[in-house]
């Protein structure tokens, strides 16, 4: 996410994010958002996330999966026996499963107080969509 | 006695409602994020390390950032690739 979006809304409490797997292009995106989640057990998830975005033209094998637990300064035994034994992608199938449920079929999908944002925005674009739902959050 | 037994029958009623909204990683249809606005999210409020601003659910909710009473929620479906 923009960071810009962070400073302005997140910083100030108007905005909150929550994130979902939506890992729909093969093996490789589950085992990244299986992976993802086993670092979010050890509360590592976003430095995670960012070092998988950082890293994502490198694949994203078993090994690189558990160098970048490494690099995030995981517990890599823990993370391993999770990531390995599969622990967490019930969780991240449910994500994926809501989202096809509520007629996701691409990726980033973005819902704005349930207002629907399909693919890269440029940050303008997220700031309108914001400053309208706060708007009608106060009843304004 | 009665008076005891609805005192006790109040307090499990009232229990039962505020645990209704489901643990932490319960999903959110786009419909509940009405609730997540004005009651928070299972998950931040589970969560009980590192900054509140930036937190990954303590019970592997779906991770977020932000106050859990933000007005405004923006739910992002995306994957690494």
């Amino acid at each position: 996410m923009e960071p810009k979006l962070y400073k302005e809304y997140v910083k100030d409490g108007t905005l909150r994010i929550e994130w979902r797997d939506f890992p729909y292009r093969g093996q490789e995106s589950v085992n990244a958002a299986v992976a993802a989640r086993a670092a979010q057990a050890q509360g590592g998830f976003w430095e995670y996330h960012d070092l998988l975005y950082d890293s994502q033209f490198s694949g994203y094998s078993d090994e690189n999966l558990v160098a970048l637990a490494r690099e995030a300064g995981l517990d890599t035994k823990r993370f391993q026996s999770d990531y390995e034994n599969a622990r967490y992608e019930g969780v991240v199938q449910a994500d994926f499963q809501k989202g096809l449920d509520l007629g996701v079929n691409g990726t980033p999908t973005f819902f704005i107080n349930g207002k629907t944002l399909v693919g890269l925005q440029s940050v303008g674009v997220f700031e309108d969509a914001i400053e309208e739902a706060r708007r009608e959050a106060e009843g304004g | 006695m009665l008076a005891l037994l609805f005192i006790a029958a109040l307090v499990a009623a009232v229990s039962a409602g505020c645990g209704g909204s489901g643990s932490g990683g319960s999903s959110q249809t786009p419909d509940e994020q009405q609730a997540s606005r004005t009651a928070g999210s299972p998950e931040q409020k589970a969560q009980g390390t590192g900054s509140p601003e930036r937190s990954a659910g303590g019970r592997l909710g779906h991770p977020a950032l932000g106050a859990a009473d933000a007005p405004v929620v923006l739910i992002e479906y995306s994957d690494y690739q």
